[in-house]
């Protein structure tokens, strides 16, 4: 993921990313894995009234289990804040590798 | 006053209305509301709708007769032609729309009529809602079923304040299909078309924006609604604050046969504050069976009885609904301000002229 992080970044882009929880419910599961708020280099965004996930139309679309959840979904905004990527994940796992934002990235 | 919750299999046709009566009424109500203005048909097409509706309510062998919105069946259908065109005074013109929000039978009648209005017959604050554009690019003719659904969901339509808190259960339920998951059991996920989360936002902002109005049809959903609307009604109690009675949920947190209700009753009392309630929250852990709501109890007694921020209720209350899924490929999008981890706050537009955003929304293991 830091590797990641720094590829993202050398790219010239900035990494943010949304949770639909509160903030400390992520603070919590951090704690769960042996991290702290410190070990997360890029903004991690909590969005618990949901209306950043209902705009970018992920909210209430996975279910982990037993609750609901936003799509997994990522986008890239180019530097004048055009949309030009986006990919919903239509399964669990269904996102782009590292090297497919890069490209993408590249073409902006 | 809040309704049962809607049996589709228990709908039935309405035996037909008497219009004369209703005619003297119709007729010194005649202004109409931005989109149902934009209903209206020609009257030869209304004839046709009328007489479709008739002739539909002459087949149908028992005829039964229900009240929603504070309107019958049986007086709802022989003015909802006039509805369709915009010719009811709106106080009326509200308790037909509500009445269609919940009565399948009636909805069935105008889906069967199938008298369409064409796409670009539709006003340009209808044809810009998000959502609409999908409905109409997917066929080249809208049913008037689904024109009045976009109605009732419009802002341009009407004030959401018509529409009761059971209201929004009812329209949620009927929309939100549960069996619409792509990939199960592990990673269920909805279809990227899928409208029932649209719906379920709507009503779950709705729900919120009513506040204390919203409680009691909440606890009356959580006693004898269907799984899926105890779901939404035990998460929309965590973000209503002083005005939910905790005694309910924790009756919902201990006793309810769907585990996704019982994780949804024990987020939301941790939403409330649950500081006093630690010794409850020991008592559930030991009880509870799922691995996801046990979890949450964690989470609730982690909390430390630190309420929902009152800021998240309010944003959520104030959010416009016309940007319901508006970020769309080759436009700006959407702004948003968010807080971070740490405490900063993050702007999307911050960044503008700056540098590329990779923007990641995650799921947020439970």
């Amino acid at each position: 993921m830091r590797d990641n992080l720094k590829a993202i970044e050398a790219a010239g882009a900035q990494l943010l990313a949304v949770d639909p929880h509160e903030s400390w419910s992520a603070k919590h599961l951090l704690q769960e894995v042996g991290l702290d708020t410190a070990d997360v280099h890029y903004p991690l965004l909590s969005d618990p009234s949901l209306v950043v996930s209902a705009t970018y139309g992920v909210a209430f679309q996975m279910r982990i289990h037993t609750e609901l959840s936003n799509r997994p979904a990522t986008f890239i905004v180019d530097r004048e804040g055009i949309l030009r990527y986006e990919r919903r994940a239509t399964t669990f796992s269904d996102r782009p590798a590292v090297d497919q934002v890069l490209s993408e990235l590249k073409k902006l | 006053m809040p309704r049962k919750p809607a049996d589709p299999d228990r709908w039935q046709p309405c035996p037909p209305g008497e219009l004369v009566g209703l005619a003297g009424r119709l007729k010194a109500k005649r202004r109409r509301r931005v989109i149902e203005a934009a209903l209206a048909t020609s009257l030869a097409a209304l004839l046709m709708v009328w007489a479709g509706v008739y002739f539909g309510v002459q087949r149908s062998p028992q005829p039964t007769d229900f009240e929603f919105g504070g309107i019958a069946c049986s007086e709802v259908r022989p003015i909802v032609a006039k509805y369709m065109s915009g010719e009811l005074d709106p106080a009326l013109a509200a308790r037909v729309r509500e009445h269609l929000a919940h009565c399948a039978a009636c909805g069935r009648l105008m889906e069967g009529v199938q008298k369409s209005v064409s796409a670009p017959s539709l006003p340009p604050r209808l044809a810009e809602r998000p959502g609409v554009a999908a409905v109409i690019g997917s066929r080249p003719l809208i049913s008037l079923r689904a024109v009045a659904l976009w109605a009732l969901f419009s802002d341009a339509a009407a004030d959401d304040a018509e529409i009761s808190p059971a209201g929004w259960l009812a329209a949620f339920a009927d929309q939100w299909d549960d069996q619409r998951w792509l990939s199960k059991p592990s990673g269920y996920m909805r279809p990227l078309d899928d409208e029932g989360w649209r719906a379920r936002m709507r009503a779950f902002q709705a729900l919120v924006k009513a506040g204390s109005g919203s409680v009691d049809p909440l606890l009356q959903t959580l006693r004898e609604g269907t799984t899926t609307q105890r779901i939404l009604a035990a998460q929309v109690l965590g973000y209503l604050g002083q005005d939910v009675p905790r005694q309910a949920l924790i009756e919902v947190a201990r006793a309810d046969s769907d585990p996704a209700v019982r994780l949804y009753a024990i987020a939301s009392l941790g939403m409330l504050g649950a500081a006093e309630q630690a010794a409850l929250l020991q008592e559930l852990a030991e009880s509870e069976s799922n691995r996801d709501a046990k979890k949450h109890i964690a989470y609730a007694v982690g909390r430390n009885g630190r309420p929902l921020d009152a800021m998240v209720t309010a944003k959520l209350a104030g959010w416009d609904l016309g940007r319901l899924d508006t970020a769309k490929l080759g436009q700006a999008a959407p702004d948003f301000e968010l807080t971070s981890l740490s405490g900063e706050t993050v702007r999307l537009s911050q960044f503008r002229g700056q540098k590329a955003v990779v923007l990641v929304f995650v799921y947020g293991d439970t």
